[in-house]
């Protein structure tokens, strides 16, 4: 199962776009739309990894365009905090990612998906706490 | 008289004799306590059981006859309800776990190490003042984001909140404890937490306050942007935030062991991936009755190595300290709880607090009552980083360690010498 916190402007947009479109995604995505991804945090993440997350991802608006100030700058700085982290406890780095998208084009968020998961699936990598590979 | 029984799972026993001290308070009588019968004594007769120190899995059965026994539990030191400073081993596969998996106890008492007077207040019926630590804190927080993330506190500035100067310190998220480390100018690590998740919201507070840091991004295909992988002044600079975020929460917070591999030693297990500025007070504490030797150790070691001159003031307060050290062995031997009180009180003087956050490289961060001169002659200086192989040994222990470019224990081994 991988995570995906959306924020419900630019990601959750593009997600209805694509889904408008008829673009296909993987049922491995779980979507969990959030108010800005300024709202997904440290604390959701690990929270998701503790309830059999096998890889989370944060996916907000282009930078610059956050409807909440810059929550999403913020984002980024936590979740490369939680990156290091889970390579210090000798995780792979690919296990949590944060991206950007924009609401008019459902092929950004689409390839996002694609993305977390051609990571998840590198057999170069160590592996995702919750996920063998 | 309220009757107590102790039990030491795993760990430094610090708790525990901390808990004998409260022998001589006449309203408390120990029925069983394992620093004076090896834990053999029954808890029959006992209105509380007391526990201190941590578990593993494999403690499951006992704590679990524990429970059966119908006994009111009270959970005492940090180590018990999350699994404290010793999980940490499990970022090297252990499978350190909170007792409160198991049991659930009447009250807990938090620190590391707490106040046995809180235990009695507990034990009358009060309920735990639990007082934001920040409201005690001579530092003033902001909102102001720091530019740079630093290691090492400026010893000049104790206006500003370690925070908004770029160091993490958990004192927002936590209450006020016995130990007060940030009286010696070093930042909370949250033994006692006041909220749940405190790694994860200090992540959350520290990451908000890190908005100025350089954070590396990738172009996708698509033209959006990708948080990246490369070293960038965040991963750069926050060298351990398994140690900085989750000191006392990675038992409790993140259920999956660390795959990096063991040392073998599980004390080392601890001390290694740690940067050498954290490394003392950590030595201090997991290394329960030979904690000042090998705190003292590691810091000598590591001034040899690096060229850092100390004081003769400074070597004459650590030579006491070393006589404390000395006289805790004998107190603990003998069960002569008059002396142990003695040596507390000592230990705390000069150390500032029990785990000698006032004690550091070069010097003392705070002025020691007992010092025969004034404070410059004995007062801590810049703190280089750089990469050493250390070795130092006195009549309790004998370290040797290695550090990293960065200044992160790489290698480790401690051999602990019984008198
Ligand atoms: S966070 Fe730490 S340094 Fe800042 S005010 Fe609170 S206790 Fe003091």
């Amino acid at each position: 199962m991988i995570v995906a916190f959306l924020c419900q402007n630019c990601a959750q947009g593009a997600a209805n776009t694509a889904g408008v479109q008829r673009m296909r995604y993987s049922d491995e995505i779980h979507i969990v739309r959030v108010p800005c991804a300024g709202r997904a945090g440290a604390r959701e993440i690990l929270h998701a990894f503790n309830n059999g997350a096998e890889a989370v991802a944060v996916i907000g608006c282009c930078f610059g365009a956050c409807h909440f100030s810059d929550a999403n700058l913020i984002t980024l700085r936590r979740v490369k905090i939680v990156k290091k982290f889970l390579v210090e406890m000798g995780y792979s780095t690919d296990c949590v990612t944060m991206y950007t998208s924009r609401a008019a084009e459902g092929d950004t968020i689409v390839g996002d998906f694609e993305d977390i998961l051609e990571r998840k699936y590198d057999p170069e990598t160590p592996p995702c706490p919750g996920g063998a590979k | 008289m309220v009757r107590l029984s102790v039990v030491q799972l795993r760990g430094c026993e610090r708790c525990a004799w901390d808990l004998l001290t409260l022998a001589k308070n006449s309203s408390v009588e120990f029925v069983s306590h394992p620093l004076i019968d090896g834990g053999s004594g029954s808890d029959n007769d006992a209105d509380f059981v007391v526990i201190t120190g941590y578990a593993r899995k494999s403690d499951e059965a006992r704590l679990r006859e524990l429970l059966s026994r119908g006994k009111k539990l009270i959970l005492y030191g940090t180590c018990p309800y999350t699994g404290g400073i010793f999980g940490l081993m499990n970022q090297k596969g252990a499978d350190v776990v909170p007792v409160t998996e198991y049991l659930s106890p009447v009250a807990s008492v938090l620190g590391c190490a707490p106040s046995p007077d809180e235990l009695l207040s507990v034990i009358e019926g009060q309920s735990a003042q639990r007082q934001p630590l920040c409201s005690e804190c001579e530092r003033h927080f902001t909102d102001e984001e720091f530019d740079k993330i630093i290691r090492v506190p400026d010893w000049s500035n104790r206006e500003k909140c370690f925070n908004n100067l770029g160091l993490a310190c958990s004192g927002v998220l936590s209450a006020r404890c016995a130990q007060r480390c940030i009286d010696f100018d070093t930042p909370c690590r949250g033994c006692v937490g006041m909220v749940d998740d405190p790694p994860g919201r200090m992540i959350g507070y520290f990451g908000s306050l890190a908005v100025n840091l350089q954070v590396d991004t990738v172009a996708t295909d698509c033209a959006t942007d990708r948080l990246g992988d490369r070293p960038d002044e965040i991963t750069r600079s926050l060298v351990d935030v398994v140690g900085t975020f989750f000191r006392f929460h990675l038992a409790s917070h993140f259920k999956f062991p660390g795959r990096n591999p063991s040392t073998g030693d599980e004390l080392a297990d601890i001390m290694v991936a740690r940067p050498i500025e954290e490394a003392p007070q950590i030595a201090a504490t997991i290394y329960g009755r030979y904690g000042i030797s090998v705190a003292l150790n590691l810091i000598e070691a590591y001034e040899a190595a690096a060229g850092i001159q100390v004081s003769d003031e400074t070597r004459e307060l650590r030579s006491e300290l070393r006589a404390a050290q000395d006289g805790l062995l004998t107190a603990l031997d003998q069960h002569d709880i008059e002396a142990l009180e003695g040596v507390i009180d000592k230990i705390r003087t000069i150390g500032g607090n029990e785990v000698l956050s006032n004690v550091y490289f070069g010097g003392f961060k705070r002025p020691v009552k007992s010092a025969k001169n004034g404070f410059d002659t004995y007062c801590v200086g810049p703190l280089e980083i750089k990469a050493v192989h250390a070795r130092s040994e006195d009549g309790c222990s004998r370290v040797s360690f290695s550090t990293d470019e960065q200044g992160v224990i790489r290698e480790w081994s401690c051999e602990l010498r019984s008198a």
